[in-house]
């Protein structure tokens, strides 16, 4: 398991929204390919709404760039 | 076959008229068909606008088994919704909390703003996609329940097809045109709920007449007679009670509480019970109001929430807690009489009773607006058949 993942799963387990926002916009920018960066960022993405992390507008913007959010 | 009754005798004048019989107080159908006909298809209370005093302050009420959510919204609105994904029906908010930015619903994590609108599907269109041609997010914004806020109640017509509520309560908005004033609610020591083992209608039918007072609150009788109230009956929408020598609640130094501004003389003396049908009971004094909600919880069983209310929003605490204690020490003295009355109607033989035609005007109200809606709910309920 990558250092990455396992402080994705601590997140999750302590319901930390705004680090879950963070760290998957991490493993974004770490994707190989654009489907992975956009399922991570998405991911990010709902988090940041969540807690109206400011994180949002950024992910929105990659999202909306590759057709994938509205 | 569902169960009905016959409430022609309820209709006739009150020198007549007997009460509503016992199945509208024990029956699971009858309490059933009441849900639509009385709480949905009117304006019920449901909360106050003190449960959700902040921005993103969110609260899961279940309401006659219907799950809503009160909230707060980003301009401040209050607003009801059902508490429903229009994903998959899952539930959205299970515990009271602020919503920081979005509701996210715990399963798929489709997203709504605090006013309702759907804005964001995550993967709805496989991973990463978040978008469908077939998921118009403007049409699945989440399920509002039609809402108005007077003197602090949040008040929500399930059905949708009330008048407006300025129509529909325009009566008791005009009697106590006075009254339309700021008032802030006395904040954790001015709230307390009362249990009791009665139908919802019991307790607006105790709450609206004077005539059990000598009986049941013997304490009142030292300054507030029997003779110093009277009847309020405004038939189709409220009834209650008034009384002309409201005496105000002093502290230890004498202090009391600021008064409302530019009452008339009248209300120096004057208080009012309204029991605003069908299920919100308010108070209006000189220095003081309060609401008591009741919330039905099966046909035996119903929770009071209590809130009272201040002109000013830095009353004494001391004199706060001693007015809340008193007024909590007079509506637990009627505990014993509805949850009696509710006991008594598992009489088969009880005929729903006969009415005082001087002291119980204000009940025969209340029943005579129950069967009339109840009925109307039957004839359409026919015609659709």
């Amino acid at each position: 398991m990558s250092a990455l993942n396992a402080r994705i799963l601590s997140a999750h387990a302590a319901n930390d929204k705004k680090a879950l926002a963070d760290l998957y916009r991490q493993a974004a920018r770490a994707a190989e390919t654009l489907d992975s960066a956009c399922f991570f960022a998405t991911q990010a993405y709902i988090f940041a709404l969540e807690c109206n992390h400011e994180l949002q507008i950024e992910l929105f913007e990659f999202l909306k760039k590759h057709g994938r959010e509205e | 076959m569902t169960q009905t009754t016959n409430l022609s005798s309820v209709r006739r004048p009150v020198s007549e008229a007997n009460g509503l019989p016992n199945e509208h107080y024990i029956n699971h159908d009858i309490f059933e068909e009441e849900k639509h006909a009385l709480l949905f298809s009117n304006w019920a209370g449901l909360a106050v606008g003190a449960d959700v005093p902040e921005t993103g302050d969110a609260v899961p009420i279940t309401f006659l088994g219907m799950p809503l959510l009160l909230i707060r919204d980003r301009s401040s609105r209050i607003r009801v919704f059902q508490n429903t994904c229009r994903h998959r029906g899952m539930i959205l908010v299970e515990t009271a909390q602020k919503i920081e930015g979005a509701i996210r619903c715990p399963y798929h994590s489709w997203c709504y703003a605090t006013d309702g609108r759907l804005i964001s599907t995550p993967h709805v269109g496989g991973p990463g996609k978040n978008t469908h041609k077939d998921i118009d997010r403007t049409t699945l914004g989440l399920t509002e329940i039609r809402t108005h806020i007077w003197r602090d109640v949040v008040w929500i017509n399930v059905d949708g097809k009330a008048p407006p509520f300025e129509q529909a309560m325009k009566d008791a908005i005009q009697r106590w045109a006075e009254f339309e004033q700021p008032m802030h609610h006395g904040g954790a020591d001015s709230r307390f709920d009362l249990t009791v083992k009665c139908n919802w209608k019991l307790a607006v039918e105790n709450y609206c007449e004077s005539y059990h007072l000598p009986w049941v609150h013997p304490g009142l009788n030292s300054y507030s007679r029997l003779e110093d109230h009277y009847n309020i009956e405004s038939y189709n929408h409220y009834s209650g009670q008034g009384t002309l020598v409201y005496r105000q609640l002093e502290g230890e130094n004498g202090a009391r509480f600021p008064d409302f501004t530019g009452l008339s003389d009248k209300w120096q003396t004057a208080a009012e019970y309204l029991a605003i049908y069908p299920n919100v009971l308010l108070g209006v004094h000189r220095d003081h109001a309060f609401t008591i909600l009741l919330i039905p919880d099966g046909p035996e069983s119903t929770v009071e929430q209590v809130h009272l209310y201040y002109p000013s929003t830095s009353t004494d605490k001391a004199l706060r807690s001693k007015n809340t204690a008193q007024w909590k020490d007079v509506f637990e003295e009627d505990i014993f009489v509805v949850e009696g009355m509710q006991r008594g109607r598992h009489g088969a033989q009880f005929d729903g009773g006969r009415f005082s035609p001087v002291m119980d005007a204000p009940t025969h109200c209340f029943h005579d607006w129950t069967a009339k809606n109840i009925q109307a709910h039957r004839a359409a309920s026919h015609k659709s058949a």
